[in-house]
């Protein structure tokens, strides 16, 4: 099934792992080992870890083989290896923020990672981010820019903020990586990288022990290589968590039996006004994709958000707030260690006025009822992920269509939105540019309804090959 | 009007205690000038009856 097991292992996904070491077909010491010797290999280059747990990992991969040969209940990812983004508190470990001085032990793993051990998951490390996730492009000064694996001659943007878990599930190194979005930075790195990137709905996973940007906008989700390991790291992470008081009280379904439901019927939005501010190759990818889903049984319409041309007002001013306010301690003690960058945007968050901030906020309640109107009519929307692949780190502006935009307006600029309104998001892997590049596009469900675009995405994946190609540069 | 001398003025009384490196002032001003234009923008919403979104509604 797997040809040569220990050449094939870095691309199996988390429920094929698990299945394979429920079955005994795998030892989780040996999929342990293969991924780490993979990052030995690789990740000088890739940059996508931080911090790499061998000993630890191996110590309890070691634990999970003997559960598997004494007949122990297992849970849904024993033995699978997984990674998160140094935001996630890890017990033992520094939660560096992607910065220089954060230094300090965190005295206990956060929910999530707590949740992910409990389903049996094993923690391979931390991984690479832009600097306290402050930024769409991935770019981290002090450990270096993770590389795109798209592009083995061009350091190509990872995207950001999650660049690390983008570049390591994309290049074999984790088969999931845990990311953070406050504008972006699940599904920007996603799009980039050609992975799938899940924003669950705001309030569905826990943000305890994860390092903030902005209280109002942050979600946790991951970063995998096909929907059904989306499902199963979401059917593990999510629930209530008295820790975090924004977390939802409502039952988790089961994600990943909801798979296997049909699609015919569904009523699919297409956001017009994204896809016409979107490069010809990602109109043609997103029309094809559209395409796609009317075949499979879907009603595809074209749909309009007058409301969201208001997003990156209401967004940085609400970001802008929060992210200052949460660093302002920082700043006294260690404004000189910050990346220029990231510095310079705290710094100007402290321009804002208190009634900028509340108008922000009034303004992300006409948004979203804007939305919530539009999920009324469909069960789900489609759009670019982003208006373009992956421009090259250095770019200082890029071209869509006729115009010019800076990078980081242009990655952010079908993301933000569903940070404001919180409606779940998965984005996925829809076509290749000219140049290999991989083009992306995002289904965007009602509140807490995660099934439904995650069973459309699946039956989008089951009948396309975008998610089998693997990236030359891995 | 955002200038460089008025934001230094406004650092000085409300956060001295949080410089900003000299060098930072040149890219700092006109970000200063598209945030405040990006939050403008919101003066075109009919805000009137509009109360702040919280962070908790989505759960209810």
């Amino acid at each position: 099934m797997w040809g040569d097991p220990m050449n094939d292992l870095h691309w199996l996904g988390v429920m094929d792992l698990a299945g394979a070491i429920a079955a005994k077909k795998l030892s989780p010491v040996e999929v342990v080992s293969a991924h780490l010797a993979r990052i030995g290999a690789l990740d000088d280059r890739l940059r996508s870890y931080l911090a790499v747990f061998a000993d630890t990992a191996l110590a309890a991969a070691r634990a999970a083989e003997v559960a598997v040969t004494a007949g122990r209940p297992l849970g849904p990812l024993h033995g699978v290896p997984v990674a998160v983004k140094d935001l996630y508190a890890v017990k033992g470990s520094p939660t560096t923020g992607g910065s220089r001085f954060l230094k300090e032990p965190a005295p206990a793993d956060c929910t999530v990672v707590a949740r992910l051990r409990a389903a049996g998951a094993i923690i391979l490390g931390k991984l690479n981010l832009h600097e306290f996730a402050y930024g769409p492009e991935g770019i981290n000064l002090h450990y270096g820019t993770s590389w795109n694996p798209w592009d083995a001659t061009t350091h190509r943007m990872p995207g950001g903020s999650s660049s690390g878990a983008g570049v390591a599930v994309a290049a074999g190194l984790a088969p999931m990586g845990m990311g953070s979005d406050t504008g972006g930075s699940i599904r920007i790195p996603a799009a980039c990288c050609g992975t799938v990137g899940l924003k669950p709905t705001y309030g569905r996973v826990s943000r305890a022990g994860v390092l903030p940007l902005s209280w109002s906008l942050d979600h946790a989700g991951p970063l995998t290589r096909s929907v059904a390991d989306a499902a199963v790291t979401l059917a593990a992470i999510a629930g209530r968590d008295p820790a975090d008081p924004s977390s939802a009280a409502r039952p988790v379904p089961d994600y990943v039996a909801g798979l296997a439901g049909p699609v015919r019927g569904l009523r699919v939005g297409l956001l017009r006004e994204y896809v016409e501010g979107s490069d010809p190759e990602v109109q043609a990818a997103v029309g094809a994709a559209a395409k796609a889903l009317e075949d499979l049984g879907c009603r595809v319409e074209e749909v309009a958000i007058p409301a969201a041309r208001y997003a990156p007002g209401a967004s940085t001013a609400i970001l802008a707030a929060e992210a200052t306010a949460y660093h302002e301690p920082l700043l006294r003690r260690h404004a000189a260690e910050y990346a220029p960058d990231v510095r310079r945007r705290l710094l100007v968050g402290r321009f804002l006025t208190a009634t900028d901030y509340v108008r922000g906020q009034r303004a992300r309640r006409l948004i979203r009822d804007d939305a919530e109107a539009v999920l009324r009519r469909v069960d789900c929307l489609l759009a670019p992920t982003l208006p373009i692949p992956a421009p090259p780190l250095t770019a200082t502006e890029v071209r869509i269509g006729g115009r010019t935009e800076s990078p980081r307006v242009a990655l952010t600029a079908f993301t933000r939105l569903f940070n404001l309104t919180g409606h779940p998001v998965v984005a996925l892997p829809c076509g290749f540019s000219r140049e290999g590049l991989p083009l992306s596009l995002q289904l965007v469900g009602r509140a807490f309804d995660e099934e439904t675009i995650l069973r459309l995405a699946h039956a989008y994946e089951g009948a396309t090959e975008w998610h089998r190609r693997r990236p030359p540069a891995a | 009007m955002v200038t460089r001398e008025t934001l230094e003025r406004v650092v000085q009384a409300l956060s001295p205690d949080i410089p900003v490196p000299p060098e930072d002032w040149e890219a700092i001003v006109p970000q200063v000038r598209r945030m405040l234009e990006a939050v403008r923008t919101l003066d075109e919403l009919p805000l009137d009856e509009v109360e702040p979104a919280s962070l908790y509604e989505l759960e209810r």
